[in-house]
């Protein structure tokens, strides 16, 4: 017997994505809960289906607003693995490029919401100040805001030239950074809302197959990158990784990476020594591929099966996919005012992720919308 | 000062009320470094909303909930009537006081009966947080009434070299009265979504913000008479209340809910050891 049903979400100043989560209070303690789903379903796999492999990497794009690069990226090295096409150096680190801006604008981003729900609103419009600029950068790079739309098979329609004035504008971020790292893990009232909460062991992580860098804040040594694909292999870098486990660490993480991104940067910059070649003419006749890239948020997936350019099937697997399931032994037992907060700390994107397949006794079943109502604590009226 | 400039500052009180919540959400806004709305936009806000259509659901359809948002304007009237002298009484500071808690008590009860979640939350909450303030607001008061020997809060003058330390525990208390962070955990959106204010909407919306912004002003008049009495220098006081509270929300986070109420507790103890030990 609870004391409180509290419903949180699919609209709540709480939760930024639409999810729904029910809530069991006894006083200000969260006893149980239950999640929901589905509401932004937008079946984005099947609408990639017989579309030509070049318009479904800008399809994929659409399925997140804010790591859409790593999407069109992961797509396009799917695509290339079927053909074994080796990109050119100044490709591979234009790319580079791009991803790290989209790494540090995400996590800038998420700083910024992090801040919003323990009500500092200062932080949250300064780090979204920051993020603004980079967005103008991709502007000035890509033509594009957030859709950048600049892999083609084997290259990228943008040169990366010194008039950009890439690092002038990264130098003034890693300044101003520095002050914000100093204000946010030493101040009072913050450390008091992210130190021991949402505490992710090591055990934990490995047993969810957490990713990205709420699993180096838990002390796995992880990262995609580390593995070389497309160039990282030219570079000197260093995945940050943490031991607390905690939403601070989670933090500290996700700003070192952004110090981190920003030597990525300059190292990729120096290496771009010749404009791209931007020869389009290329066509898939069959066959299949995967690829894994490191997305902002962890490790992103994509199979591809490709049939005479088109595209026969897709299959994505984004980062909240499995961080999203840690959140329940998170919640239970915390207060109600550190739901947000935990919730935030794995960064989920639930537009990303909804795609789901429920797997229950050896038996795959998809859900039907009444059972998504049942899931979401609705009563099916007939 | 004159008692006719009284009555008409006393008339003139609900648009100096909605006058200060603009010019401290101009402020907030520039310490973040944005434009921010005009300064008269609370103004805009109580015309927007005596247009609204109220839309309510059956079960907050009852008589405490119409009633609350009243009952708290009427005691907010007799509180403005003797803060400017034109009810005065032996011990009307102690009336006074318990009008404030009376205030809040009236919108509680009518949030608790609009039946909403939220809303019931967001009280309790707002509840545990006023045990605290309330304490802390009550003992300081007594210290200045033990202090001064007046017992009418339309005769205090300025305190602030005879009693400093029962005036900062008035500012102090300030911050969980006008819900400034980090004591703002009654209307902590990102937890409680609208808490209190969940169920109400159009006209008796317009009335929550403001018995909301009359209590919020009645508590800046008060500090400031506390602290420098009732004279030619107290816009400069008010004005730099709001600033000091405005900077203060715009550079701290939010406390969670059981932290802010213990360090309210904490502080209530302090200021009843400052009555019998310090004795400023």
């Amino acid at each position: 017997m609870h004391d409180l049903t509290f419903p949180i979400g699919p609209q709540h100043p709480g939760v930024k994505e639409p999810v729904f989560f029910k809530i069991y209070l006894d006083g200000d303690i969260i006893s149980d809960l239950k999640f929901g789903g589905g509401y932004v379903h937008r079946g984005m796999e099947k609408l990639m289906e017989n579309q030509e492999v070049l318009k479904a990497a800008h399809t994929a794009e659409k399925i997140c607003g804010i790591c859409s690069y790593a999407h069109s990226a992961c797509i396009t090295y799917a695509a290339e693995s079927i053909l074994k096409i080796n990109t050119s150096t100044s490709v591979k680190m234009t790319r580079m490029v791009i991803a790290e801006l989209e790494r540090i604008h995400s996590h800038l981003l998420w700083m910024g919401f992090l801040f919003h729900d323990i009500g500092y609103e200062t932080l949250f419009m300064y780090f979204w100040r920051e993020r603004s600029k980079i967005v103008d950068l991709f502007e000035e790079l890509t033509g594009q805001r957030i859709h950048h739309a600049i892999n083609f098979i084997g290259t990228t329609k943008i040169n990366i030239s010194k008039k950009n004035n890439v690092m002038q504008i990264l130098d003034e971020l890693n300044e101003k950074l520095l002050a914000y790292k100093k204000e946010v893990l030493s101040n009072e009232v913050i450390t008091s809302r992210f130190n021991k909460k949402g505490v992710i062991t090591k055990d934990l992580a490995e047993k969810y197959c957490i990713v990205g860098p709420t699993a180096r804040a838990s002390g796995i040594d992880f990262d995609v990158r580390s593995t070389g694909y497309e160039g990282y292999d030219l570079i000197k870098f260093k995945p940050v990784t943490g031991s607390k486990g905690d939403v601070s660490e989670r933090l500290r993480i996700r700003i070192d990476e952004i110090f981190e991104s920003i030597n990525i940067i300059k190292q990729a910059l120096a290496l771009i020594k010749e404009p791209v070649e931007k020869d389009k003419s290329t066509y898939i006749k069959r066959g299949e591929g995967y690829a894994r890239i490191e997305a902002p948020r962890g490790e992103l997936f994509y199979y591809v099966s490709v049939k005479r350019n088109e595209i026969l099937r897709v299959k994505v697997k984004t980062p909240t996919f499995n961080n999203f399931p840690v959140l329940k032994p998170l919640i239970v037992g915390s207060e109600l005012g550190d739901l947000p907060v935990i919730v935030a700390s794995i960064d989920p994107c639930i537009g990303c992720m909804e795609r789901v397949m429920i797997v229950k006794d050896s038996k795959q079943k998809i859900m039907s919308k009444h059972d998504f109502m049942e899931m979401c604590g609705y009563e099916h009226k007939h | 000062m004159n008692i006719s400039i009284e009555l008409i500052i006393l008339v003139l009180c609900p648009f100096l009320a909605l006058l200060s919540s603009g010019v401290f959400r101009k402020l907030f806004a520039r310490f973040q470094n944005r434009k921010g709305p005009p300064v008269i936009q609370p103004f805009y806000d109580i015309i927007k909303l005596w247009g609204k259509e109220r839309i309510e659901s059956d079960e907050s359809r009852n008589i405490i909930f119409y009633s609350g948002l009243f009952i708290a304007i009427i005691f907010l009237i007799i509180l403005y009537l003797i803060f400017f002298g034109v009810i005065k009484f032996e011990y009307d500071f102690i009336v006074f006081i318990y009008l404030i808690v009376s205030v809040e008590v009236a919108v509680i009860c009518s949030a608790f009966a609009s039946r909403n979640i939220f809303s019931y939350v967001a009280s309790m909450r707002e509840l545990v947080l006023m045990l605290g303030y309330e304490l802390i607001i009550a003992f300081s008061v007594i210290n200045i009434i033990s202090i001064s020997g007046v017992l009418s809060i339309s005769s205090v003058q300025s305190m602030i070299f005879s009693a400093p330390v029962s005036i900062i525990f008035l500012l102090f208390s300030g911050l969980a009265v006008l819900r400034i962070t980090p004591y703002d955990t009654a209307s902590a959106s990102t937890e409680i979504s609208s808490g209190m204010a969940s169920e109400f909407s159009g006209k008796i919306l317009m009335l929550y913000l403001l018995v909301e912004k009359l209590k919020d002003f009645m508590y800046y008049l008060l500090i400031s008479r506390i602290i420098i009495g009732w004279n030619i220098y107290t816009p400069l006081i008010l004005l730099g209340l709001l600033f000091a509270y405005a900077l203060i929300n715009a550079s701290s986070a939010r406390y969670n809910f059981m932290l802010s109420a213990k360090k309210l507790f904490i502080a209530a103890v302090l200021s009843l050891i400052n009555i019998g030990v310090i004795g400023l």
